[in-house]
């Protein structure tokens, strides 16, 4: 009985370092072969497009919603100490440092990132990789390199686009509708935030965020098993792993960076 | 065509020297051969699909390999094409042993190999234009009105017009995605081409279409060609050579020979009328009495 638990943990744990050192390699080989010529613009524009542009609206709505909530609990808890002129650095410090950044990571795991391995996988299994393999054309250059570098790119810029949507939300809850001074709102919020710390913090959150999305997405696309039951495992795999990644990672970044 | 990878491809003449092989009885390989597999063993997911398979293709010959569903035929293929690995054994394609080489080493010899899957392996994303397109884009240095031309003149080859190259792989039917990607497989006029099932799905004309332009490159160009084909009346036009898998045991040799084969099973695999099936048939059907696929096992085990 405790034999096997041990012996199940010892299996386990040879498991996860077996797939830390494949995903270790994938993800030198993508970055290998991202740095090699040639760079498949059209491909890369096609994965903007289908990863960036359409999940525009629910990064959009989103922040707005997270925004306007946000400003109307800092609101309410704000006026009990009479300190509503602060709702600015309220919504801001949450948004910036933290919601920004982790939520449109989540939502472009469900959005953008489940779609990649869906898509992945499916082409192993209809055997679309071992065509190319046969060709003598590396999978990871023609097929991962460009939704990996799309679903990279496109996280900082939706998280921008999603921190100031949100910020606007508070603004149009605190200002429009609970009469917190425009000046004030703007102006304290000025002060308080910090380039270099908080706003590049943000951003630096944001690039680890999709270089986690795009490996996971693409790795469990690539490692599929070759049926419509392993699709829909790696699709699951890819959500759960990339979710608690990008939680793990938050805390370790903002441990170090000093927020 | 200039390949980019041709300078190393010098590096592996296509004559036999890296094998010593002797000339085994008739389920041998012989020095001739375009591949030979020595005592081959294949597992797939802890089961033994191919138990020491010893064979040989011959050069420039058309070959096809019949067996019954799950005999073997498709693995038998991605070996060849080095996309799974032998257990043990000595796999021989074009003068070079590829039993143990990794992706890059293989690169100089799936030049010289084009593939047709079961399914067609297109590149759902782009249209069937741009993926018979693909190798010649990847691998050569033509101009795009070259491309145009060569895809042109290969879509004409396999039956199909001008205008399907602008189909996507799901607007196609079975039989049109056969033909595609048939196209994309000897579009790099290959040494050796490898067909799973090229004929499964196709109407009879497509399919005698089909095996007179295998019959017309085989002849033009001395391709190697490797069928894999459940069609006996097919086979027996098109084979030079033939290899049946069975579950025991594997046999090859000229067609004519073996359709005297002493071995019913082989005799059933290579008949062309199945009339005795269906008066079996008819008379379960008379007596009323159900019967399942396995009154009709015979053909197969
Ligand atoms: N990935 C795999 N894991 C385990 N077993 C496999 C795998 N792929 C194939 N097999 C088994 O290997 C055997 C041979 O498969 P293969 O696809 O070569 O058959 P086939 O002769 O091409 O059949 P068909 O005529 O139906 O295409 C089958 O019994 C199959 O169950
Ligand atoms: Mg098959």
């Amino acid at each position: 009985m405790v034999l096997r638990a041990i012996d199940n943990l010892g299996a386990a744990t040879i498991r996860f370092i077996e797939s830390l050192g494949a995903i270790s390699l994938f993800g030198g080989a993508v970055i290998g072969n991202t740095l090699r010529p040639p760079l498949r613009t059209r491909m890369l524009i096609k994965e903007l497009y289908k990863q960036g542009v359409q999940s525009l609206s629910i990064i959009g709505i989103s922040g707005l919603a997270v925004g306007m909530v946000i400003g109307l609990q800092g609101y309410n808890t704000l006026v009990r100490y009479g300190s509503e002129n602060q709702l600015g650095v309220f919504v801001g410090f949450s948004i910036v440092l933290e919601l920004g950044p982790v939520l449109t990571a989540l939502l472009l795991t469900g959005r953008a990132g489940s779609a990649t391995t869906a898509e992945i996988g499916t082409m192993v299994a209809t055997e679309q990789l071992d065509g190319l393999r046969m060709m003598s054309i590396n999978p990871v250059n023609l097929v991962v390199v460009p939704r990996a570098l799309g679903l990279f790119l496109v996280t900082p810029l939706l998280t921008a686009l999603f921190v100031v949507l949100a910020l606007f939300g508070g603004y149009l809850i605190g200002v429009g509708m609970m009469g917190v001074d425009p000046g004030a709102y703007m102006g304290n919020l000025q002060e308080a935030m910090d380039f270099p710390t908080d706003v590049v913090g943000c951003f630096v959150k944001a690039f680890i965020f999709g270089c986690l999305i795009s490996l996971i997405s693409t790795f469990r696309g690539v490692t599929c098993a070759p049926n419509s039951a392993g699709v829909s495992a790696a699709t699951t795999a890819t959500v759960v792993q990339a979710s608690l990644c990008i939680l793990i990672a938050d805390y370790i970044i903002t441990a170090l960076w000093g927020f | 065509m200039r390949w980019r990878f041709r300078a190393s491809s010098d590096m592996f003449p296509n004559t036999m020297t890296g094998v010593e092989a002797t000339k085994n009885e008739r389920t041998g390989a012989s020095d001739e051969d375009h591949i030979a597999f020595h005592n081959v063993n294949v597992e797939l997911g802890e089961r033994m699909v191919i138990r020491n398979l010893t064979c040989g293709f011959p050069k420039g010959r058309i070959t096809v390999i019949l067996g019954g569903s799950g005999s073997g035929k498709s693995t038998t293929l991605r070996l060849i094409g080095g996309l799974i690995a032998p257990l043990s054994g000595k796999l021989v394609v074009a003068g070079t042993n590829i039993s143990k080489l990794s992706p890059r080493k293989l690169v100089p010899v799936r030049a010289k190999l084009g593939m047709m899957f079961q399914g067609g392996a297109l590149l759902d994303s782009t249209n069937v234009f741009d993926n018979i397109a693909l190798p010649l884009r990847e691998h050569t240095r033509m101009k795009e009105d070259e491309i145009r031309s060569e895809v042109n003149q290969c879509l004409t080859r396999v039956g199909l017009k001008q205008s399907d190259g602008l189909l996507l792989p799901r607007e196609l039917s079975g039989g049109m995605v056969k033909r595609v990607a048939l196209a994309r497989a000897i579009i790099t006029k290959p040494e050796i081409v490898l067909c799973d099932e090229p004929f499964s799905g196709l109407d009879p004309i497509t399919t005698k279409r089909i095996e007179l332009l295998f019959k017309q490159i085989n002849k033009e160009l001395g391709m190697t060609m490797l069928i894999v084909s459940h069609d006996a009346a097919a086979t027996l036009r098109l084979a030079d050579h033939l290899l049946i898998l069975m579950p025991d045991r594997s046999v090859q040799g000229p067609p004519d020979e073996l359709v005297n084969s002493s071995d019913p099973r082989i005799k059933n695999l290579l008949s062309t009328d199945v009339d005795e099936d269906f008066v079996k048939l008819d008379k379960i059907l008379d007596t009323n009495a159900g019967f399942g696929p396995g009154d009709l096992e015979s053909t197969w085990s």
